[in-house]
């Protein structure tokens, strides 16, 4: 369980945006109405590796790594909890 | 108590790189790279010139069976991911043992247990040497050829590999005691894969890690006993989870062989045990976990644990 | 020492196809299937291979002959292949088997896999008392193998209902072996079961009867023998077969 209270407010909210940006590229159809509290599995019906895809393109569009070590189900609930994990499982920049 | 005895393995020394098989699977870009990066994913063993009963053989040959064990083997049993890979009535578990002289065995295939077969096989060995003369003993033969797309990728999850396993049981030994064996039959999934994925993917590491558990705490373990665990070469995120769920450390999964083996069918806990044993990662009196789970129009998730 | 013994013995014949068998997505996949098991013994598929599917369902096939009270064991056996080669057809039945039994298949031994079957249920006898051994044949192969084949003549199943409160079996499966009569010497049976690989020993094997099995169903013709004897009072029964093409004589002794 990531501590959020680490986690920069503003990194995070990015990364929502961002999450919220590359659902349709990666979902591979039109997605309207992304928030925060989008589930990912059940609103949107993302499989387990089309989870991993938005977790590669969120690097590539970060151009951040992300350590997937410590990631589990829970952290793909929702766009917000996904966010809380990337948020705060960013490797440091080289 | 069951024993294994010795173990001999075949794997083909060419790959397939996953990116081959991007068209018949429709793979993307994106999708081998999620492959290689998270699943490590990367290749796997290939035999295109041998026959079947040709790598079981090759397997059989490298336990370079004495006359002597050779005469005291009385089973034989073939343990399969796939139930019917040959066609009827071809018999490569017969021309094998007619190869090896071991036609006084009685040499059978069990299975429907998808990859956990060769959990069920160790077993069901042990079960019929209890009875028979202690200088008995029996073959476990793993192993298979990616002859179909099925046998080849499962969408989402893993390369098979094309190798084998050959693995010598006895009803009592010093070393590689089965403590216990946990096996969990989930015929529910029961259906084309593609229609009960989404659940199947939801239970998978809960069953899996209850498995194990399940086993640990049979054999009167707790999870911190165990030095090593012997994976199905599925893919790294799926044990990565099960980790997760139960607590047990990644790094002490042995999954160097998923990014270059794939996953050889039944075979993968026999070919690990012995990268295990040549790296010394088990000493004596360790206790270690073989698990695996599969699917195939029914699951199964397995573990036994042994004493090394 | 425990032993599992014979409750019942049932059996049934399948004139109607497989549910399955018009299921046009399923016959698309086994097309695939078919296709790529034949191709690395220089073999093909004929264009009308499957249309329609002959086949039967062995998942189908041993519903009806699942038992009505929980069981802790079942065993499938098994050899000519169903219409899907690919399913964990033993593990689907427990799942729909009251108790939700532990369960595996045998297969890849002729008609010695069922006596196999029974010598590993044996081994389960004093955890798992209640156990299910079924036996299933499907008369249809889509393909010329290419080498000689015997199918049965129909599709046939069986199912044993055993218990470890019954008078005990016992199960012996001889490899390498011809097919020896001094074997059903002195087994002392009032009833003996000989399947079609044995049917030439009838006159010599020394029982108070004698019933052949139907020899056009190899892998369940000695099990619907038995299911058709009265076992209250057959006495103790032995079914012995033999199959010729792999050499096991099998013999299995019921109370």
């Amino acid at each position: 369980m990531s501590d959020t209270t680490t986690i920069d407010p503003d990194l995070r909210q990015q990364v929502v945006d961002t999450i919220c940006e590359l659902l349709p590229r990666v979902l591979k159809r039109e997605v309207s109405g992304a928030s925060e509290t989008t589930t990912l599995m059940d609103d949107l019906g993302m499989s387990s590796t089309t989870g991993l895809e938005l977790v590669l393109e969120l690097e590539d569009k970060l151009e951040r790594e992300i350590s997937v070590e410590d990631m589990g189900r829970d952290n793909f609930e929702t766009v917000g909890s996904l966010a809380d994990y990337v948020a705060g499982n960013l490797l440091p920049e080289e | 108590m069951t024993a294994l005895v010795a173990i001999g393995t075949y794997v083909p020394p060419d790959r397939v790189p996953i990116e081959s098989l991007a068209d018949e699977f429709e793979l993307t870009p994106m999708q081998l790279r999620v492959f290689r990066r998270y699943h490590k994913l990367g290749s796997a063993a290939h035999a295109p010139s041998l026959s079947l009963t040709e790598l079981l053989g090759l397997a059989v040959a490298d336990l370079r069976l004495t006359v002597e064990q050779a005469a005291r083997i009385r089973y034989v049993l073939y343990a399969r991911t796939f139930p019917g890979v040959v066609p009827y009535p071809l018999n490569p578990l017969h021309e094998v043992c007619r190869s090896f002289g071991l036609q006084h065995a009685s040499a059978f295939a069990v299975g429907h247990h998808a990859c956990a077969s060769g959990l069920l096989a160790v077993d069901l060995a042990g079960r019929l040497l209890a009875s028979a003369p202690p200088d008995a003993l029996a073959l476990v033969l793993t192993g298979e050829k990616a002859f179909t797309g099925e046998a080849r990728f499962v969408p989402e999850t893993s390369m098979f590999g094309e190798g084998a396993a050959a693995c010598l049981v006895a009803a009592s030994g010093p070393r590689d005691r089965q403590l216990s064996y946990v096996a969990s039959l989930r015929g529910e999934f029961d259906g084309e894969l593609e229609e009960v994925a989404g659940e199947f993917q939801r239970i998978y590491h809960d069953a899996l890690g209850a498995a194990v558990t399940s086993a640990v705490s049979s054999a009167g373990l707790s999870l911190s006993d165990i030095a090593l665990i012997l994976p199905h070469n599925v893919n790294v995120v799926a044990w990565q989870r099960v980790c997760k769920r139960i607590g047990y450390p990644l790094d002490r999964v042995l999954l160097d062989h998923v990014a270059d083996y794939g996953h050889v069918f039944c075979a993968d806990a026999f070919l690990n045990h012995r990268t295990a044993v040549a790296r010394g990662l088990l000493q004596p009196g360790d206790h270690y976990v073989i698990a695996a789970a599969g699917a195939g129009r029914g699951a199964t998730f397995s573990a036994m644990v042994f004493s090394h | 020492m425990f032993a599992l013994g014979l409750r019942r013995a049932v059996s049934r014949r399948y004139p109607t196809p497989a549910l399955l068998a018009a299921d046009a997505g399923h016959a698309a996949r086994l097309s695939t299937y078919l296709t790529d098991l034949l191709a690395p013994q220089g073999l093909t598929l004929a264009p009308d291979a499957l249309t329609p599917v002959r086949g039967q369902s062995y998942g189908e096939m041993a519903v009806p002959l699942l038992p009505a009270d929980p069981v802790d064991l079942l065993v499938l056996a098994y050899d000519v292949p169903d219409i899907s080669p690919g399913r964990a057809v033993s593990t689907y039945l427990t799942h729909v088997c009251p108790g939700s039994p532990m369960s595996f298949a045998v297969s890849d031994q002729g008609r010695a896999a069922a006596f196999t079957a029974l010598s590993l249920m044996q081994t389960y006898a004093a955890t798992h008392p209640r156990a299910v051994l079924i036996a299933v044949e499907q008369a249809d192969l889509p393909y010329d193998p290419g080498v000689p084949v015997t199918l049965p003549a129909a599709h046939a199943g069986i199912a044993l209902h055993l218990a470890a409160d019954a008078p005990p079996a016992s199960v012996t499966v001889t490899p390498d072996s011809d097919a020896v009569l001094d074997s059903l010497d002195g087994l002392d049976a009032a009833t003996v079961v000989l399947g079609g690989g044995l049917a030439g020993l009838a006159d010599d094997v020394k029982a108070d009867r004698v019933v052949l099995a139907d020899p056009a169903q190899p892998m369940t013709g000695v099990w619907e023998a038995l299911a058709a004897l009265d076992l209250d009072t057959a006495g103790r029964i032995v079914v012995a077969d033999y199959d010729p093409a792999l050499r096991y004589l099998c013999v299995a002794t019921f109370g």
